[in-house]
């Protein structure tokens, strides 16, 4: 072809010149002080599983604050920043007694709320260790995890409870999970949590993604395209998707995002029909990573995602190649390829994505009332509150 | 299980803390900062004599890459690494007779930073003589090759130790670069200052390495001292413990910190290992920062035999810090997990110093003094320009004396 054919023709499009790339700094950082850390510290979130608060100092990083988890020798789970208050040595390294911690250096001693209960190099034991706090978040253990608060402590709500983890069907039992359930890949994921959240209102993904592009990675109803329509609800929004099944019936199926952090799906397996079997917690542990703790109504321990007829006998993300990740992308690949925190300003949001609109509507006006010095919602102070009850599952009804 | 305290609220909880900060002043070493410019007017170690030689070495020291290397007439040399024509670095190079040669288009530098030769240059270059190589004086003591990187003109003479200096019967000066005193390997990934203070902090002694982790030194220095005394020196800062022993004796051990990085610490597993229960210092160590959070530590000391140094790492339960597990780490921590533990660069603003911690204020004190006489034009505590100055004298001992003393 002759190159000066196209010389009166300017290329139009190419990368250059472009503006450097933003995110929504208000919907995704997460530290102390950010609108986002504001709003997600009026609320508990998992730290770990009930097992992981032993005696060994454990560490663990939520919201972009190191911090120390422990059980004192009298059973009570204690968390705590990871720099001890006196020289800052890390309390990882510290001794679980019958009381607290104790810190490696200069052993002061400090119990499950921060006191500073001994230290043995000053006079008198210390006449003014009164002064001393170390800083600590309350928890509390329910559903076979730990929940912590870290937000303003005259504004510690109650726990919440869910009605689908307290209704039991018969033979079901409650377990916990820490290896991510959801994220398609590693317990710990490389970006941003906000990406994994949009994910779970984003139903038109799963035909592509899951059903057509790297083949069936859930089931054969689940590749169909679905109808959608999105909605918000008390504390977050939903998906109200609707398939055909063999024999004309429909298949119904909601999912939902609920605040602070909350996925509630359920199992794309389909492993039978009903409500929603657990909730999964996306836990920002800093604005580049996250983890999801995982609570369900199971029948087999460990089983969270029973399959149903015809679901993908696929390879464990684990066992993957690079090569055959590639080639065949989960949620992972999809959510980190984003970036760490992907950039808002070169999106371009389309019809599709209205359930991704609504979650950020709902973030930007949850994280104003909290700036406004309001409670957002879903925030209880009511001891008595009956559990939160949730739409999700997957049903099956007649055309 | 709820573990809050109800009505009154959660005191004390981490929400709304202010940024944490460090102080700066003290622990920053480059070029320019205030400490740098304080640590720039005395001589630091930067490696062993053996470690100059015709193999070029990186060495970092103060936050600048160096090259180290030694002529083929025995001189060593010191230079930044970046060669002064294009920038690669002289690790590359080659050692010739009178110097370093680049690489890249083989630059000659001797060392003093003159350039030689260039000879893709119309007459091996003209105008060779307006280039330097910036380098740094060197010279060599104690087995150690020191350099000084500060002003010119305020070039001290290289102090010596009567420590290293007077040696007893049987005894010959050696030189080590295994970081001997850091509790762990010879790079330590935190601020040099950590180190320094952890020198004059004899109370973790008995926490860190008595209880905590097992007698890591000797049964004897695991009991809480009777009496601690900590002092100004002209140098730096003195810390003193006195431990009574049950023959009416008192065993009394000093450490000291002095200008610029010096560690002079008796052998702390005293009595153990063939170390003599008592006795001057043996050794000098330099806590040399590699940049603002990384260090690392040269000793030069009297030994008996070759490698009598190195038996001064600490072990736990036999094991050198390289041979543990991380779970034995977690449960067994010493000076390295402490001082690292206090994260790159500790933060100064989150502390609560204490009665006990008073041998870390008087040193913050004394390096604010010496970092503003620099700052205002003067000369540091023991920069010294006079070839005929005897040498320097350190109390740090091991002592045996009448507990009623």
């Amino acid at each position: 072809m002759d190159d000066h054919a196209s010389a009166g023709r300017l290329d139009v499009g190419t990368g250059f010149g472009r503006k450097a790339p933003t995110y929504l700094a208000a919907l995704t950082e997460v530290g102390p002080g950010t609108p986002m850390g504001n709003l997600l510290r009026r609320y508990w979130h998992p730290v770990g599983l009930v097992s992981h608060a032993t005696e060994t100092p454990r560490e663990v990083r939520m919201l972009g604050e190191d911090l120390i988890l422990f059980r004192d020798k009298t059973g009570r789970p204690g968390l705590v920043h990871a720099r001890c208050a006196h020289r800052g040595t890390t309390l990882y390294y510290g001794k679980v007694e019958e009381r607290g911690i104790r810190c490696c250096y200069h052993g002061w001693l400090f119990d499950v709320e921060g006191r500073c209960l001994e230290q043995p190099c000053e006079p008198e034991g210390g006449r003014f260790r009164d002064r001393v706090r170390q800083p600590w978040y309350p928890v509390r253990e329910q559903y076979g995890l730990v929940f912590a608060y870290m937000g303003p402590p005259e504004k510690k709500p109650v726990l919440p409870r869910y009605e689908c983890l307290e209704i039991l069907d018969d033979g079901e039992f409650l377990d916990a999970d820490d290896t991510s359930i959801g994220s398609g890949g590693d317990a710990i994921a490389p970006c941003n949590w906000l990406q994994h959240f949009e994910n779970v209102l984003d139903t038109y993904h799963v035909p592509i993604l899951h059903g057509n592009f790297s083949g069936t990675q859930f089931t054969e109803v689940m590749n169909q395209m679905p109808k959608v329509t999105w909605d918000y609800t008390e504390r977050g929004v939903k998906a109200f998707s609707t398939r055909t099944l063999e024999g004309g019936k429909l298949m119904q199926r909601t999912t939902e995002v609920a605040l602070p952090t909350l996925r509630v799906v359920p199992n794309p397996f389909v492993g039978g029909y009903g409500r929603v079997e657990s909730i999964g917690w996306t836990l920002p542990i800093d604005d580049g990573h996250y983890r999801i703790y995982t609570a369900g109504r199971v029948r087999e321990k460990g089983v969270f995602l029973p399959k149903g007829a015809g679901a993908a006998t696929g390879r464990k993300w684990r066992d993957m190649t690079p090569e055959e990740r590639r080639a065949a992308p989960g949620d992972w690949e999809a959510q980190v390829g984003q970036g760490t925190i992907a950039f808002h300003s070169d999106e371009h949001l389309a019809t599709s994505d209205q359930g991704v609109v609504m979650l950020r509507r709902l973030l930007h006006r949850q994280v104003g009332v909290v700036a406004c010095g309001e409670d957002p919602m879903g925030v209880s102070f009511d001891a008595a509150a009956p559990p939160v009850v949730f739409e999700a599952g997957n049903f099956v009804v007649d055309a | 299980m709820e573990t809050t305290s109800g009505d009154a609220g959660d005191v004390g909880t981490g929400f709304g803390r202010p940024p944490a900060t460090h102080i700066k002043s003290l622990t920053e070493v480059g070029p320019g900062t205030p400490m740098g410019n304080l640590l720039r007017r005395y001589w630091h170690p930067v490696g062993l004599g053996s470690h100059a030689t015709e193999t070029p070495r990186e060495v970092r020291v103060l936050g600048e890459d160096l090259i180290l290397f030694r002529d083929k007439t025995g001189r060593p040399g010191l230079v930044q690494a970046r060669c002064a024509h294009r920038g690669t670095t002289l690790y590359y190079g080659k050692v010739e007779e009178r110097g370093i040669r680049c690489c890249y288009h083989g630059w000659l530098f001797d060392v003093e930073g003159r350039c030689l030769e260039q000879p893709c240059e119309p007459e091996g270059g003209l105008f060779r003589d307006r280039v330097r190589q910036p380098w740094y004086p060197v010279q060599e003591l104690y087995g150690l090759v020191f350099a000084y990187m500060g002003p010119p003109e305020k070039k001290p003479v290289l102090p010596r130790y009567q420590c290293l200096e007077v040696l007893d019967a049987g005894e010959f000066v050696d030189a080590d670069d295994s970081s001997i005193g850091s509790g762990g390997p010879q790079i330590v990934p935190c601020n040099w200052l950590q180190h320094l203070e952890n020198v004059v902090d004899p109370y973790h002694v008995v926490v860190l390495h008595g209880t905590h982790s097992g007698p890591q030194f000797s049964e004897m220095m695991a009991r809480m001292p009777d009496e601690v005394h900590f002092e100004r020196t002209p140098l730096g800062v003195r810390a003193s413990s006195t431990r009574r022993l049950a023959d009416s004796t008192a065993m009394r051990g000093s450490a000291e910190v002095a200008l610029p990085t010096l560690r002079v610490v008796p052998n702390p597993r005293a009595g153990v290992a063939g170390a003599s229960l008592v006795g001057r210092v043996e050794s000098i160590g330099w806590t040399l920062p590699i940049d603002d959070t990384h260090f690392r530590i040269y000793v030069a000391g009297r030994v008996r035999e070759k490698g009598q140094l190195r038996r001064m790492r600490s072990r736990q339960g036999g094991k050198l810090w390289e041979e543990l597990s991380s779970e034995e780490h977690q449960r067994f921590p010493g000076d390295f997990e402490a001082q690292t533990g206090q994260g790159a660069i500790t933060l100064h603003s989150e502390e609560h110093l204490v009665e006990s911690d008073r041998g870390i204020a008087l040193l913050r004190q004394f390096l604010r003094q010496q970092v503003e006489l620099v700052a205002r034009g003067h000369d540091p505590a023991g920069v010294a320009f006079d070839e005929q100055a005897p040498p320097v004298t350190f109390a740090a001992s091991r002592e045996l004396q009448d507990a009623a003393e």
